[in-house]
């Protein structure tokens, strides 16, 4: 198998590099040639792997990402299958190293991670008005935390879910929400996520009461020009 | 159905199938080549043991850190190279390890872009997961086998000066000289506490019985 891409083997640098994602593409995809002539050498690189994996999940107990649902890999199995082999014959003309990221929302501020923990946070009640119709508009830091506030029945498990206007984009879901003494209910998302879309969002209590029981909010949220004070 | 028995499947257990052993080790990629293509199922289990754990490494990266999907493109990918393999020879089969590369990302792209189309038509199923009453939010991460097992890591350093080199170089992804810096530790002091870490690591992967080729799909089995 050719070598000559990544003769020598990766020194700690540049596996933690490799892991942390900061080589380019050219240098990860040599790191990975090697990796794969070097079977033994992959296994070491994937147990630190393991190793970050497994401090990252200590480290947000409760982070939520947003689940992407997609349908049963056993069924399209055979068809995925057909359509790789054509597609190894395509012209290999695209690569870009990693999708986007997932959807996060979280509990609490306390949950926050530490790249967020200093940032503005601003904070929006969403509370249902009789014939409004109308859509507004909550402007946020980019690199903020947007906190939702819904009035809640404290004695009620809630989930949240809201999809944006722009379908192909993920959904942001989160249950087993409950109301503080204060009564209200609140989830902390980052502002990136939420920016540059009128999002639909729903307030749906676990137990079924009445159709009128699952509170429905369209918001659109932009960019604020200067940090929020 | 028209696919290659799933030689990494015993293989990945690292149990009964007793072919990657029995299968010289020293086989060029030319050899592994000729032999697949002979039919000879040992050569493909040897393939898988060769291919696998850099497959998974590519994959969990162009999948943006998805195990679960890295771990089935891995099949996917094995599976049409041993296809390919068996059917005819590589143009220049010394270049297997990148047309396994090659391959493998285009899977991951070719995903990527049906998952995009596939998104709207998911909505409903996403709402219906929230209410999931089987596991809440913080079970789902604590049934994570690799966060236990990095728990009981933690847990068994000597310091917490150790505890903290390991977070801030694995978790804050902070630079060695910076961490030695703070910690007034030197370069060798460094090195022996991620030394003794991840042997120790290493040893818990083992005492938990994860085999080597297990070691991105235990998590995902205790995810399910």
């Amino acid at each position: 198998m050719n070598s000559d891409l990544h003769p020598a083997r990766p020194d700690d640098s540049e596996v933690s590099a490799y892991l942390a994602n900061r080589l380019n593409e050219s240098q990860a995809q040599a790191f990975e040639q090697y990796c794969l002539e070097h079977p033994n050498f992959a296994r070491d690189v994937e147990r630190e792997l393991q190793l970050k994996v497994g401090l990252q999940q200590l480290n947000q107990p409760a982070k939520v990402t947003a689940i992407i649902p997609r349908t049963s890999r056993q069924t399209w199995w055979p068809v995925a299958l057909a359509a790789s082999v054509a597609i190894a014959a395509l012209v290999f003309f695209e690569f870009r190293p990693a999708s986007a990221p997932a959807f996060t929302v979280f509990r609490s501020l306390t949950d926050l991670p530490a790249n967020l923990q200093q940032v503005p946070v601003t904070s929006i009640g969403l509370m249902q008005l009789r014939g409004d119709g109308a859509v507004p508009s909550v402007t946020s830091p980019v690199n903020g935390v947007v906190e939702l506030r819904f009035l809640a029945d404290p004695g009620l498990d809630y989930a949240i879910a809201a999809t944006p206007n722009t379908s192909a984009d993920v959904v942001l879901k989160i249950g087993g929400l409950r109301a503080a003494p204060d009564g209200y209910l609140r989830v902390y998302v980052p502002a990136n996520q939420m920016i540059g879309k009128t999002w639909t969002i729903s307030l749906i209590p676990a137990v079924f009461k009445d159709p009128k029981s699952e509170q429905t909010f369209r918001v659109q949220f932009a960019a604020a020009s200067t940090p929020s004070g | 159905m028209d696919q290659p028995e799933s030689p990494f499947r015993s293989s990945r257990r690292g149990g009964s199938d007793d072919a990657c052993t029995e299968a010289p080790v020293e086989l060029s990629p030319v050899e592994l080549c000729e032999r697949i293509h002979a039919s000879d199922p040992k050569a493909e289990a040897l393939l898988v043991e060769r291919l696998q754990p850099g497959l998974r490494l590519i994959l969990h990266r162009a999948t943006g850190g998805d195990l679960e999907l890295a771990r089935e493109l891995c099949q996917e990918t094995l599976i049409i190279v041993i296809k390919r393999l068996r059917s005819s020879i590589l143009r220049d089969p010394s270049e297997l390890a990148a047309f396994a590369a090659q391959t493998a990302r285009n899977l991951a792209i070719a995903h990527r872009r049906k998952d995009a189309r596939r998104r709207t038509q998911a909505d409903l199923d996403a709402v219906n997961m929230a209410f999931d009453p089987g596991r809440s939010q913080p079970e789902e991460v604590a049934v994570g086998k690799l966060g236990a097992l990095v728990q009981r890591l933690l847990n068994q350093l000597p310091t917490d000066r150790d505890r903290s080199v390991l977070k801030r170089f694995y978790l804050q992804e902070e630079d060695k000289d910076t961490i030695c810096h703070d910690l007034s530790l030197s370069d060798l002091a460094f090195n022996q506490v991620l030394f003794r870490a991840r042997n120790r690591f290493r040893e818990l992967l083992s005492s938990a019985g994860l085999n080597k080729d297990d070691l991105l799909e235990s998590e995902l089995h205790h995810e399910q």
